[in-house]
This record gives C-alpha cells, sequence and structure tokens, in this order.
C-alpha cells in the first residue's frame, strides 16, 4: 500500500501514546517539557495554507502554498520562551488549546527507528471570555528513536484545511 | 443622518468612538472612501505572464486582475453579466478565459463577453453581447504596485500617492524595486478596518508594551525597547503625514530591527552594501532612511512593514470585521538566500502564526467590540502624542513629526478620513489648494 510498510501493535500504540501526551503538554501550557523531552535537535516544524486554484491549471508558474510555520529548533525554543514571558499579554488570562488526535497511521521510516506518521487533527482553542475557535488540519510527522530510545519529533508539515481562518491566528503548537 | 465633521476633531487631535462600529457611519465610508480611493490590488510579481491573473477584494467587491495578452493588465468586477454569479472561483492562475459556472458565459481576458450557450437558438438576436462585458475597474500601477479605483474622476494613483512617494521609492525603487511574495495568508480580525490601519501608518507607540514577549527573545535591535526598558533616543526616527492620509512612521538603522542571528547578518551585510548607492540615487536623506524600519500605510487600508518584510490589506466584512491579506514583500534585487531569510522572518512575525501578530490583534478587537456599549460608544479618542511638534519638511512637503514616537501620522490619517467622508465629489477634495491641508493640519 503506497510502498508504506506498516508497524507492529505495540509500535502503534508507543506512538500514539506519545501523540496522546504531546497533546496533553501543549493541552497544560507544558511547553518547555514538549520542547526538552519530545522534540528532536533535528526538527523541521512547518504548516502551510494553500491557495484555490483550478485543478487543471498548469501554467501559472507561482508556487500555490504559504507557510504559517517554518521553523528550526532554535526559533521553536525562541516561541516557547516567549509563551513562558509574564508579559504574553495574549496568554493572560490563561489560553487552552485542546488536541482531538484521529485517523492515526503509523509506518516504518527511512531508516530503522524512524516512524512516519499521519494523522488527522482537530484543535478547540478558548480564550479570554468570548472566543472559541476551531482548527482542522492534517498532520505528517517523522519520529525517530534518541540514543536513549525516546521518540521525538524530527518533522512536522501540518495543512490547514481552512483557507480564509477563522480562528483568527495560529499561535499556538499545532 | 451623520454629522461627518463631528468625527474627528483635527485641531484637537480627537476621533468619535463610534468610527469603529456604527453601520451608518461604514456604508458612508463605503461610499466616500472605498468607492473614490486607490486600493490595493497585486504587483507584477504575481501576474508576470499573460493569462496570468489573482483576485482582490476593494471595499466589499470582489474583483480579478488579468494579465492581457500584449502585456498590459486590467481588472474586472467578478461577477457574470447575466444573472450575477462568480466567474472566477479560485485566487489566481493562468486562463485564456473566464467561464460562470451558472450558464457558461465566458468572458476573454480583455473582459469582452466571447461565448454564450445556444445564442441563436435561446436569445435569438435579442441579446447584445457587446453591452454584456465584465464590468471594467480602472487600475494603475506605480512601482509594479497595482491599485484599482471605482471613480473616474479621482487623480491618478501617482497624484494619489503624491508626497508619499518621496517616502515609498526609499524601499520601492531604491535598488531596482520590490515584488511581492505570495500567495497571501488569509485571515479574520473581528475588528474595525481602520484599528489596524491606524496602528500601521504611526503607533511606534505601542511597540516595546503590546510586544513586549516577542521582542525580548527576537534578538535583534529592537529588544531593547522590551517592556518600555527603553526610550527610542533623539534622533532615532520620525512620522510623516502627507495629502491623503497616506503616512509612515520611520526608526532610523533598525531595518533588521527583529531579525537576530544570521538572518539578521544576512539583512545588515545588504543594507551596509546597497546604502551607498541608494544614497547616490535618491539624495542623502532617503540613503539614511534606507535599512531603517518603516512602518506605513498607503490610505485607506493597504499597510506595510519595511525591514519586517510584510505587507498588508485590511479588507472590511462589515464595520466589525476584516479579512487580513498578508504577503512578504522583498527588494528584487536580493539574492535569493537573503530573500528567503528574511520573507521567513517576515513569516515568523507577522505571518498566521507570527510572533507579533497575535498581539495586535486582541488591541483591535477590544478597541472595536468594546463600542457595543453605548456609555463607551459615545466617547472619544486620543491621538494628541507629539501635537506642537509638527512641521512641513521642506524637502518631502510632507508634516513629519519630532520625535520617532507620536502620533502625527494617526491625525494625518484620521483628518484625511474627515475630508473624504466630508467631501460630495473629487472635485470638491481637489477645490482646495494643495497646502491648505498643512495649514488646517497645523492649525494656521
Amino acid at each position: 500500500m503506497d510502498g508504506l510498510k506498516a508497524v507492529a501493535h505495540d509500535v502503534y500504540h508507543e506512538i500514539e501514546q506519545t501523540l496522546y501526551r504531546e497533546a496533553r503538554l501543549i493541552c497544560d501550557e507544558r511547553l518547555r517539557d514538549w520542547l526538552d523531552t519530545m522534540v528532536d535537535q533535528e526538527i523541521l516544524y512547518q504548516a502551510v495554507s494553500r491557495q484555490l486554484r483550478v485543478r487543471k491549471d498548469t501554467r501559472y508558474a507561482a508556487k500555490d502554498h504559504v507557510n504559517i510555520f517554518n521553523e528550526n529548533y532554535h526559533y521553536l525554543a525562541m516561541r516557547v520562551t516567549q509563551s513562558e514571558s509574564p508579559m504574553q499579554w495574549t496568554a493572560d488570562p490563561r489560553e487552552i488549546v485542546r488536541h482531538f488526535i484521529n485517523n492515526l497511521e503509523v509506518y516504518e521510516g527511512e531508516k530503522p527507528g524512524e516512524y512516519r506518521v499521519f494523522t488527522n487533527c482537530l484543535v478547540v482553542r478558548n480564550r479570554r471570555i468570548y472566543e472559541e475557535m476551531t482548527y482542522s488540519y492534517s498532520r505528517k510527522d517523522v519520529w525517530r528513536r534518541d540514543a536513549k530510545g525516546q521518540l521525538r519529533l524530527v518533522k512536522r508539515l501540518s495543512e490547514v484545511d481552512e483557507r480564509f481562518m477563522r480562528g483568527k491566528n495560529l499561535n499556538f503548537i499545532l | 443622518m451623520i454629522d461627518a465633521a463631528s468625527l474627528v476633531d483635527v485641531k484637537n487631535g480627537t476621533q468619535a468612538k463610534s468610527i469603529f462600529w456604527d453601520e451608518q457611519i461604514y456604508q458612508l465610508e463605503l461610499e466616500r472612501i472605498f468607492d473614490r480611493c486607490w486600493l490595493f490590488l497585486t504587483h507584477d510579481s504575481l501576474i508576470p505572464n499573460p493569462g496570468d491573473f489573482t483576485t482582490a477584494i476593494m471595499g466589499e467587491d470582489e474583483v480579478i486582475i488579468v494579465r492581457q495578452i500584449n502585456g498590459s493588465v486590467k481588472a474586472f468586477l467578478n461577477v457574470c453579466a447575466h444573472r450575477g454569479t462568480r466567474v472566477c472561483s479560485v485566487e489566481a492562475g493562468n486562463t485564456r478565459s473566464f467561464t460562470c459556472t451558472y450558464h457558461g458565459w465566458s468572458y476573454g481576458l480583455d473582459g469582452s463577453l466571447q461565448a454564450v450557450p445556444f445564442e441563436n437558438e435561446f436569445y435569438k438576436g435579442v441579446l447584445d453581447k457587446s453591452t454584456h462585458g465584465l464590468t471594467e475597474v480602472r487600475a494603475e500601477s506605480y512601482m509594479g504596485f497595482w491599485y484599482g479605483n471605482f471613480d473616474k474622476t479621482a487623480p491618478s494613483l501617482y497624484d494619489y500617492l503624491g508626497d508619499y512617494r518621496f517616502y515609498l521609492d526609499v524601499w520601492m525603487d531604491s535598488t531596482g524595486g520590490a515584488e511581492l511574495i505570495g500567495p497571501p495568508t488569509r485571515t479574520l480580525l473581528n475588528c474595525n478596518w481602520k484599528t489596524p490601519a491606524e496602528n500601521f501608518v504611526g503607533d511606534a507607540y505601542h511597540v516595546g508594551w503590546t510586544h513586549a514577549a516577542s521582542l525580548s527573545v527576537l534578538g535583534g535591535e529592537l529588544t531593547a525597547m522590551s517592556g518600555n526598558k527603553m526610550v527610542p533616543p533623539d534622533g532615532a526616527g520620525t512620522q510623516i503625514t502627507t495629502r491623503f492620509g497616506h503616512g509612515l512612521g520611520i526608526l532610523t538603522n533598525a531595518g533588521p530591527a527583529l531579525l537576530s542571528g544570521p538572518v539578521g547578518e544576512l539583512a545588515r551585510k545588504w543594507y551596509a552594501e546597497n546604502r551607498p548607492k541608494v544614497a547616490e540615487k535618491l539624495g542623502k536623506t532617503r540613503g539614511g532612511y534606507y535599512g531603517s524600519h518603516f512602518n506605513s500605510n498607503v490610505f485607506p487600508n493597504n499597510s506595510y512593514l519595511w525591514g519586517t518584510n510584510t505587507f498588508k490589506v485590511w479588507a472590511p466584512r462589515g464595520p466589525r470585521s476584516i479579512e487580513v491579506f498578508t504577503w512578504g514583500i522583498v527588494e528584487k534585487n536580493m539574492p535569493d538566500e537573503v530573500k528567503e531569510a528574511v520573507y521567513d522572518m517576515a513569516t515568523r512575525t507577522f505571518g498566521t502564526a507570527g510572533m507579533l501578530e497575535g498581539d495586535d490583534a486582541d488591541n483591535m478587537e477590544s478597541m472595536t467590540q468594546l463600542n457595543r456599549g453605548r456609555q463607551i460608544r459615545k466617547g472619544r479618542l486620543n491621538s494628541q502624542m507629539g501635537m506642537g511638534g509638527d512641521k512641513v519638511d521642506e524637502e518631502s512637503g510632507a508634516i513629519i513629526g519630532a520625535s520617532a514616537v507620536g502620533e502625527t501620522s494617526y491625525r494625518g490619517y484620521y483628518r484625511a478620513y474627515r475630508e473624504f467622508l466630508m467631501a460630495e465629489s473629487w472635485d470638491d477634495l481637489l477645490k482646495a489648494d494643495p497646502d491648505a491641508w498643512k495649514r488646517e493640519f497645523l492649525g494656521k
């Protein structure tokens, strides 16, 4: 199937638990823990929005997607530090970013100890008194075992479904 | 009936809060500002070839901008002349025609109605195709930036920009022109369209406080301002306003102010290399401005930041919400490596997940939504900072403020806003002598 090799059930279960843990750390605002324990130093963390085009249009040369995130470890760490600032007014009072993760598929990656992980995500974000917004997107991840056997996120590409983003911004970990 | 004159007090630098809420005022804005002013459409770099097109929003009207076979550019309302359906439901592309999905009426790149299914069988000669083309919208460009105007009596784009071009040219012309990087992001904000426009036209005051957290980690020159720990010193910059409300703020030498590390080094090197060339081309003053941070707004709703390299349109959707379009803006002759680095940084700061983008949104939304309250809505907004220090700049013809932080450009924006709302027509607007606005602004 697509040349993808499914993983054994125990690995599938391990990845599933890892994704849930990640979602819990984000919801609990433990972004430093997330960065330290779940993110690889070689991370490429991307999210895109796609411009709407005619399907058969092959003559228009301009790229059809725009980056929302295009971060390496350095910049992800910068964002985490920003979130910890007592002067980050947008996050005080606190926001709640709750992930609902579905349609999990896990396959062997290019190297041993690497896994390709596909998910669908729904995020409900609550902030201030009157704001609740939802975001639907797909994730294509690569997770890899580090020297200690711990799974770490090496690559994430999120594609956000909504072209006109009613949730105003994506200032959270997707 | 709206008393437009009372909405802005030019002499005292205040505005009525109702301008961020009231439906009747909004309808007057659509008629007297968006029906009259030059509104941003696209840039040459996004439609380089014949048949290339993008779509845009002028006021609340959807338009198509398309490169013609002969290389010229035309703009049209995105609506079929038959039953009023969209003729283009995508955002950009390359095409030979625009065909309505309802009954299949098809229009050429020049907007002419080319084909009507079963024309002979069903219309039997009663349909005059020559009068059923797409409705054309006046379009003109400056330095490759295309703007549209619904008013045939409006001055040219060149004259509309007027003295503002003195500053626009610093970045748009200096090193061989600018280009936009698309596609744009498109987001909703529940704010009045003027709240971001006034912020971009002239608010250096909020930077150290609203963005305290992001500045503290980004690591460029502006980090020192985080949490208002530093007052910009004398000579740190200025604020500028012009005839039709276009304005900007300049933070001297702070072009890469939000760029730390290797990106900052790349940008600083590029600016240092090019500054002497800009000084040679545009003179000493503007050579000094090049490489500085510009916050700017072309009246009414087209904002950009040079140095942070973001370019935006705040398209109104009623008085209390907007669609934000965001592109990257770079100098055409920057090496690809520099372009990519500064564009990445623009995404990181003012994109959909921009480290500063979200900070501003809360301010703009509460400035708008609180006016639900009758008592709050009766109040006035204050933009008096720097009053008394403004003067005419002899070299550019614009009015400039005395320091980097002040509200000169706010006052100029709303002076023009009031003039547009009160005027019956462009003829009415152009009756006064070209310096009358300066006397009004300076209270002389």
